[in-house]
């Protein structure tokens, strides 16, 4: 038996090259499905991707309560010191806290490659923000001076922005900066960011107020200590969020709108081809008929003839997926794209990513098209009357 | 057009592949439409915005506060009818975390000045009387069952009350439409409107807004008036930029990404693809019909009729299935516009969007005919009958 189907798998597949052209429609049809949903999750998960970089489960962010973004919080400076003192937060030998007091915000600044104005994010960091996300890396120059107009820009901003050359000076809001350092952050949403010393930047804005303060925890478990601390205190009206649940907020709505509107996109398109492939696996069990009939006339049982059929479909969706994705690979992979993100407005660069997880998801959707494609001619194969299509 | 009932049998020859043919023709014209619709409301801004409103905001920012003093500065200015103040409150209702929707604190002389919104003339008399009224979308009044004379409490983090309070009441005074006639129909009023001094005496930083909308007597004026402005508050501390609507709206939509690049990139995508099923289909179509196409030779038919027939054949079935999946992305497109109207006021296919996707129908017709049209009127009787 299982001989049986082995050889009429075969048989049926090293016929294939004489029905070239409809091997071809359907090896096309599900190289374009399974390219354009690559590339379009490819781009949902390099978005995600970079916030998803730079949580660390035992990092939290301490913002006012009820806010899920730092442009809309405040820590007023008396607030600062229950804040700090509060328990399970990682202390340095000299007793002070692994905190950085952080200040954001917003200046409009001209774009590197259109005429435009974007939004550059400002961050004003304690100078304990190196340890604290020992992630960022200078990567030229230097870091800045703590009481200096001195900028540290990231170098996806770099990039973005015009005027951020190393050692130039530029205007930000009204305010003249120095850039004195280039620096990466593991590819995450902060080399989309210029860092200033945080007392600096509140003094030249004329703020009064923290946005956030981003502190090391002894171990991911203390959270919990930290957040009744902080929330049972009536002075303070601000909670702690982990890091991984910040960023899954921040790139949340966006992300999300773009792995639907991905999904979307693959699916309209895989029910258009499924019909194609369909029509095309049609044609070829058309063209197979007599040899089909001549098989279950010399004491073949159905089976065999059912699933060299599906076998073929299985093996031309593979291959066009395979041709798909290694297409959206060649086209898109490390393709970078920036987009605005958030209640802030903030320029963010992220790069396409088409990761082996994806391109056997494309492989995997385009054989369920296959295998449901393959359905009807099947059953057609099956109920062939063997004497009339012999006649034929 | 006594041939159109032979091209007819001729299409339904054989059922099931024309039929599977037609839908996956329909399907990438469905996907067409709507990511079309897509591509056309980002680009839309230019048409919803007026061309005698500009909008002043500050330089380093929107969203950086101006101060509410600069409004006489800018009514001064020649030219200038109004300058009404404007800020945005991302109040929600209800549930505090997924339904928030946009408000804007304005005075209720806009709805005087700006034609993009229909309120009835004694709604408009009542918003000016109450200072804590609220001008609903009438979308938005339909989603929440709100009447006029209801008792509505919106929160707001983001613009602290005076009192430490994140609550607001409001009292419902009218409903308001966007203008169909400037705007075209389907666009969603998903929004509110209230009173800014309501806003400003009762948040606890006070006397700031976030933009001017400038209403200029006379279109010619704008670049005048516009550099005027932006002149006068250059060495202040919040120095202005001043753009029509439709600059604030193109800037803002050239920061989100080329998305007409990618929408570009997955129709030419599809389209290649189609191309390939299409003259697939027209292709087999042709080859099992030789010894009918010689027949109709033999009855007398030209050669120039017979290929006349074959493409017309597969232009009906390409134009046809292109108009019926655009059909299903208008039908589809309308649910979806509502339930997102609170992100995208319109969706929904622009001028031209569905005149291209039947000229792209035509020429996918055109294209998958050329072999079947060029053999068949090259067709040799005698050959062509022993084929069978």
């Amino acid at each position: 038996m299982l001989q049986q189907l082995f050889a009429v798998t075969m048989l049926n597949l090293r016929s294939l090259p004489s029905r070239w052209d409809t091997a071809l429609v359907v090896v096309i049809c599900l190289a374009g499905v399974s390219g354009v949903m690559v590339s379009m999750l490819s781009m949902a998960d390099g978005f995600a991707a970079v916030f998803d970089r730079a949580g660390r489960a035992d990092r939290v962010i301490i913002l006012s309560t009820g806010e899920t973004y730092e442009t809309g919080s405040s820590i007023q400076r008396d607030q600062v010191a229950p804040l700090l003192s509060a328990p399970g937060m990682q202390r340095l030998p000299d007793g002070k806290p692994t905190a950085s007091l952080e200040r954001v915000t917003m200046s409009a600044s001209k774009l590197a490659h259109s005429t435009g104005d974007g939004n550059l994010m400002m961050r004003g960091v304690s100078e304990a923000v190196w340890t604290v996300r020992p992630e960022a890396e200078i990567i030229a120059g230097r870091r800045f001076t703590p009481g200096l107009r001195e900028l540290v820009v990231g170098r996806t901003a770099q990039g973005q922005f015009a005027g951020l050359d190393l050692g130039s000076t530029i205007s930000l809001s009204g305010v003249e900066w120095t850039v004195v350092g280039v620096f990466q952050a593991g590819g995450s949403a902060f080399e989309s960011e210029a860092w200033a010393d945080v007392e600096v930047l509140m003094n030249a804005y004329h703020q009064s107020a923290y946005s956030s303060i981003t502190a090391l925890l002894e171990s991911p478990s203390s959270f919990n200590v930290l957040k009744d601390a902080i929330t049972t205190n009536p002075e303070l009206s601000q909670s702690p969020i982990a890091e991984p649940d910040f960023y899954a907020a921040q790139g949340g709505t966006l992300g999300m709108a773009m792995r639907i509107v991905g999904w979307l996109v693959a699916s309209i398109m895989s029910v258009g081809a499924l019909f194609a492939a369909v029509n095309a696996l049609y044609a070829s069990v058309e063209t197979r008929t007599v040899e089909i009939a001549t098989l279950r006339a010399l004491g073949f049982s159905s089976l065999p003839v059912v699933t060299s059929i599906l076998a073929e479909a299985l093996v031309l969706c593979a291959s066009g997926a395979i041709i798909g994705g290694a297409i959206a690979y060649l086209l898109f992979n490390g393709y970078t794209l920036s987009t605005i993100s958030g209640a802030s407005f903030t320029q963010i660069q992220f790069a396409f990513l088409v990761s082996p997880a994806l391109f056997s998801k494309g492989v995997l959707w385009s054989c369920g098209l296959g295998i449901i494609g393959a359905m009807p001619p099947m059953i057609t194969a099956a109920r062939l009357p063997i004497a009339d299509a012999l006649r034929d | 057009m006594k041939f159109i009932p032979l091209i007819w049998s001729m299409l339904w020859r054989r059922r099931a592949r024309t039929v599977l043919t037609a839908a996956s023709i329909a399907a990438a014209f469905m996907l067409y439409g709507m990511l079309q619709a897509v591509g056309s409301t980002l680009a839309l801004g230019g048409k919803t915005a007026s061309a005698d409103t500009l909008l002043t905001t500050n330089r380093y920012g929107f969203g950086k506060p101006l101060p509410y003093a600069y409004r006489s500065q800018i009514e001064a200015v020649p030219g200038v009818r109004n300058a009404l103040p404007g800020v945005i409150v991302p109040f929600s209702y209800q549930d505090s975390r997924t339904s928030t929707q946009p408000s804007v604190a304005i005075d209720p002389q806009t709805f005087r000045t700006d034609r993009r919104f229909v309120v009835a003339p004694d709604q408009i008399k009542a918003f000016e009387a109450t200072r804590t009224g609220i001008i609903v979308g009438r979308d938005l009044a339909t989603k929440y069952g709100w009447k006029i004379g209801d008792r509505i409490t919106l929160t707001t983090h983001r613009i602290p009350r005076a009192d430490g309070g994140i609550y607001w009441d409001f009292d419902m005074v009218g409903l308001f439409d966007y203008n169909a006639e400037l705007l075209g129909e389907g666009v969603s009023s998903m929004r509110t409107f209230v009173r800014y001094d309501y806003i400003d005496e009762t948040r606890a930083g006070k006397g700031s807004v976030d933009l001017f909308f400038v209403h200029v007597k006379d279109v010619a004026q704008v670049p005048a008036v516009t550099k005027q402005i932006d002149t006068m508050f250059q060495n202040s501390g919040s120095p202005t930029k001043t753009q029509t609507e439709s600059e604030q709206q193109r800037s803002m939509m050239a920061q989100i990404g080329d998305v007409g690049a990618i929408i570009r990139a997955v129709l030419s995508a599809v389209f290649f693809t189609l191309v390939v099923v299409a003259g697939n289909t027209m292709m087999r179509s042709f080859r099992e019909r030789i010894p009918e196409l010689a027949v109709l030779k033999t009855l007398g038919f030209t050669d120039t009729k017979v290929a006349v027939l074959v493409g017309a054949e597969a232009l009906l079935l390409c134009v046809g299935s292109g108009v019926l999946g655009l059909g299903l992305a208008w039908l589809i497109l309308k649910p979806v516009s509502h339930a997102i109207a609170a992100v995208f006021p319109v969706l929904r296919m622009g001028d031209g969007v569905v005149s291209l996707g039947i000229t792209f129908a035509f020429a996918l017709g055109v294209v998958s005919a050329v072999i079947p049209v060029w053999h068949s009127a090259r067709l040799n009787i005698v050959s062509g009958l022993s084929r069978r």
